[in-house]
């Protein structure tokens, strides 16, 4: 059972330069009980995706075809109003800054009984529940938590505490937003293997998006990997790390200075720019960047099929 | 040496007018750069290498301590006996887009410097010349600072800071923000630069990948002070310190199937409004001892691999069983 | 510089596409034509007196009519607008220099200072503006003089704030923080790294104002503060024509229509400049 469907997005957005193809054929699930990293640099569609998913597009963007499948919701076809009473339920969300959940001038307990606002449970229930989400987040002294104010807290605790507001509801879906970049290593370490025993705990399934290699690697069971809005490989971690079969995903994960084994003066990188997105190339969104580039690539955009470890390269399409 | 820097202490004043209290955000630190090395300041947040770039830079006074930069004392100057230094000492700082002044050109950007110091040469011909060096084209000049990716407002920073042939460059955070594929370019380019114009470099970051690519010498900092700082190869190979343990430790590597000897840390980075006693590292050391938390422990100055720790790991330790949880 | 010169283009494009914007530029522009060619225009003299001629109404040799003295109204409005126009844009400079420089002052300069500046502010401010302008004609007598210094003491504590605000925020701005590093002095740092970041939606406030200083220039002129007899003021005629406005509405007409014009023409300017180049200053209104 797959808890999210996205099959064939395209989403554009209207620029003065002309419409801009942020998403293209963007397809993959995140299964029950799966952790699915999604890996890219910047412009690679990562933030339109999230936004796309909680039906938060800008104004001059549009879903102009594909589904979002989210149980017997198509997400691209829901009002407003039913998309609200989804997201912080069904689906939520942790961001980089935990401040973007966190409301300065309530205090935390306040804000964690406003979540619950749906459940018929009495106050003091409804507090002990907020006790008990705070202690799984390990936030020392929870009970006096409550009563105090985000600012008191320090920025791996807020975050920590952004998360337990996020799974308070216990929602089918967690978007976890580049949750770690923000925090220094050892909390950053210490919150992946927090989200990680939550994850198991709860049993939801985790959207986890990431430019950090590392990260992405510790966390997450299954890893899609985007570039310039398209999905050029998804697989199982250890498929996607061991035997990564898109040149991109190849040179990515020469380029991350931790996967270099001894000390090089001189780091891989991948030379050349993402294309504009609103003047797409007719074959290969990576051809001009190719280390294995040949003539078929300028031409036809490789397709990528259903299911298992995929590559969208013509070199390596079985 | 080019750079030595002697027990400095920097001292802010907090909280409202009736409650000031000071805080030292840096507290006795010492170290030596040498011509032409790149040495590594690593810390978590809080840990006050920022500060003390400052500090260096003559970008913030300092209350104790000595910072002499090519046989000058250059802490707590005044503008004017810094600025002919200034040639000699670069800065590069953490957003590679935010320390660019939004309305001027990268042309404009690159010959700030010969302005600032009254440099009379064909400005045109040089910024082109720079352009060149850190890899942009000529046609750059004409933009603005917004029309820049992250790589390149970062390597129009590197030109800024090579103008005026530096002996020093201290960069924070050089690769912040800049993408994984942009990273390894960035640090290329002044590992390059550093070999070709022989300068120092000091690197102020938190990503222990970086430092262990490109610096000699690498310094840990935890509460504003060095705990331990040493040779980098020596380092990463045999951490003496438990933060430095701690750290190394905690780098997650894009492997899924690496064992993970990780060290958990106990407890939350103590306030610097409330020091802890001792050794200021025992409220999360899985190592702690009765006496880390009376006696501070001592290093001298001078030696090759200092360490402020009562008990010094032995390589490949791992922390005792009791204090696993966070 | 010709990349410049296709920005300012095509900023003026972007004004002119909108309805009112394009209505502001021509309104704008045939009032400042107006009171620029003002003697060519008009071929009377604006106070030459005629007794023959009193109260004449319109008609095609006194577009505007005549008033009491006999003199040509249509003469007198466009020379009046030099006047008006003159006192706004010379002491919105005057405010808009003193104001950029003391805000620059106040948000970067030490904090004892920038605690005396506010004062200073907030004490000009606590003056009605009325009050002010009694004031000061009462001290020096009435004269454009005195106007143009109501005007700049009206204005500078606002544009001051509006500076010192912007200058508090980019003060540790990196790029500030990263000048500082090379060397670059105060002057330096505020010249070419702040101003440039500060001064653009205190230009479109300014050019708002501009209907604000008129009106101030017509009101105290009206009330007899201003201007002298017999020098033409949109504020001098709408008083001779506010005594007889039943018999001859027209006198009042000529000293209110050009009033009425040159604050559409200046707002409807103003409020498109904003809307292109600074979306943000709309919320707060």
């Amino acid at each position: 059972m797959n808890v999210l469907e996205i099959q064939d997005l395209n989403v554009t957005f209207a620029t003065e330069g002309g419409p801009l193809h942020a998403l293209r054929n963007v397809s993959f699930d995140v299964p029950e009980h799966r952790i699915v990293g999604v890996v890219g640099e910047s412009g690679c569609g990562k933030s339109t995706l999230i936004n796309a998913i909680l039906g938060l597009l800008a104004d001059n963007g549009q879903v102009d075809s594909g589904r979002i499948l989210f149980g017997d919701h198509d997400l691209t076809r829901l009002g407003p109003l039913e998309m609200q009473s989804l997201r912080g339920l069904r689906i939520s969300t942790v961001f980089q800054d935990p401040m973007g959940a966190l409301n300065p001038v309530i205090s935390v307990g306040r804000q964690m009984l406003h979540i619950q606002y749906r459940s018929d449970l009495g106050r003091s229930e409804k507090n002990a529940r907020s006790v008990k989400m705070l202690r799984r987040v390990r936030i020392p002294d929870p009970e006096s938590a409550l009563d105090r104010y985000p600012h008191e807290f320090s920025g791996g605790m807020k975050q920590r505490i952004a998360i337990a507001m996020a799974l308070m509801m216990e929602p089918a879906l967690l978007i976890a937003d580049e949750p770690t970049t923000a925090l220094d290593a050892t909390l950053e370490v210490a919150t992946i293997e927090l989200l990680q025993d939550l994850q198991a705990q709860i049993g939801c399934s985790v959207l986890f998006i990431s430019h950090h290699l590392g990260v992405i690697a510790e966390l997450c069971d299954d890893v899609v990997v985007m570039y310039a809005g398209e999905v050029v490989e998804r697989g199982t971690t250890r498929e996607l790390f061991h035997d990564p079969r898109h040149p991109y995903t190849e040179r990515l994960l020469r380029c991350d200075p931790a996967g270099q084994s001894g000390r090089t003066r001189h780091l891989p990188t991948i030379p050349g720019e993402v294309p504009d997105l609103r003047v797409r190339p007719a074959g290969c969104i990576f051809a001009a960047r190719c280390h294995r580039y040949e003539g078929i690539c300028d031409t036809v955009p490789p397709e990528v099929g259903a299911g298992g470890h995929r590559a969208r390269c013509h070199r390596v399409t079985p | 040496m080019i750079l030595t820097v002697r027990d400095i202490e920097v001292t802010f004043r907090v909280g409202p007018l009736l409650n000031r209290r000071s805080i030292l955000a840096v507290a006795g630190v010492s170290f030596d750069v040498a011509p032409g090395e790149t040495f590594a300041l690593v810390g978590e947040s809080g840990s006050g290498k920022t500060t003390l770039a400052n500090a260096i830079n003559g970008l913030q006074d300092t209350s104790r301590g000595e910072v002499t930069f090519m046989g000058q004392r250059v802490d707590n100057s005044n503008p004017g006996e810094m600025k002919p230094l200034r040639r000699h000492m670069a800065m590069m700082f953490q957003d590679p887009v935010g320390s660019l002044s939004p309305r001027m050109k990268v042309g404009d950007l690159v010959a700030e410097p010969f302005r600032i110091h009254g440099i009379r040469i064909n400005l045109q011909e040089e910024t082109r010349r720079l352009l060149s060096l850190v890899g942009l084209s000529g046609d750059f000049a004409d933009r603005y600072p917004h029309q820049l990716s992250g790589g390149q407002a970062r390597r129009v920073g590197v030109a800024r800071a090579i103008a005026l042939d530096p002996k020093l460059i201290i960069a924070d955070e050089p690769t912040a923000g800049l993408d994984v594929s942009v990273q390894g370019e960035v640090l290329n380019l002044l590992n390059d630069l550093r070999e070709r114009l022989g300068l120092a470099m000091i690197i102020i970051t938190h990503n222990l990948h970086v430092v262990h690519h490109v610096a000699d010498r690498m310094a840990v900092m935890y509460l504003g002070r060095i705990v331990e700082a040493g040779e980098t190869e020596g380092m990463f190979r045999a951490p003496a310190h438990p933060y430095t343990a701690t750290l190394l430790s905690a780098n997650p590597e894009p492997d899924p199937d690496k064992a993970r000897n990780r060290i958990s840390l106990p407890a939350e980075v103590p306030s610097l409004l409330a020091r802890p006693s001792g050794c200021e590292f025992h409220t999360r050391c899985p190592w702690v001892q009765d006496r880390c938390a009376m006696d501070p422990p001592y290093t001298a100055n001078g030696e090759m691999h200092r360490i402020a720790c009562h008990y010094p790991l032995a390589p490949g330790a791992r922390p005792p069983a009791k204090d696993r949880a966070l | 510089m010709s990349e410049a010169a296709s920005r300012a283009y095509g900023s003026l494009r972007r004004i002119l596409a909108e309805p009112l914007g394009m209505l502001g530029v021509v309104l704008v522009l045939l009032m400042i034509g107006g009171a620029v060619f003002a003697d060519l225009l008009a071929a009377a003299e604006p106070n030459k007196i005629s007794p023959r001629d009193r109260f004449l109404g319109p008609s095609l040799t006194h577009l505007l009519g005549t008033d009491q003295l006999g003199r040509d109204l249509f003469s007198r409005a466009l020379h009046g607008g030099r006047i008006a126009l003159s006192v706004a844009l010379i002491s919105t400079a005057a405010s808009l220099a003193i104001g950029v420089v003391l805000g620059l002052i106040a948000g970067y300069g030490p904090r004892w200072l920038d605690n005396l500046m506010i004062l200073l502010f907030d004490a000009i401010k606590s003056f009605p503006t009325v009050m002010l302008a009694l004031a000061l004609v009462t001290l020096f007598g009435p004269s454009l003089t005195a106007v143009m210094v109501v005007v700049v003491l009206v204005n500078v504590p606002g544009y001051g704030r509006i500076i010192r605000t912007q200058t508090l925020a980019l003060k540790s701005a990196q790029f500030v923080t990263a000048a500082q590093s090379m060397g670059a002095g105060t002057v330096r740092v505020l010249r070419v790294h702040i101003l440039p970041n500060v001064i653009g939606p205190l230009l479109i406030l300014a050019s708002m104002d501009i209907p604000v200083v008129v009106a101030i220039e017509a009101g105290l002129s009206f009330l007899g503060l201003g201007v002298r007899p017999p020098t033409p003021s949109w504020g001098a005629i709408l008083n001779d024509g506010f005594t007889a406005i039943r018999d001859t509405p027209w006198i009042a007409i000529a000293g209110g229509l050009p009033i009425i014009l040159i604050t559409l023409g200046f707002t409807f300017l103003g409020e498109t400049l904003r809307d292109v180049f600074d979306p943000r200053l709309k919320r707060q209104g």
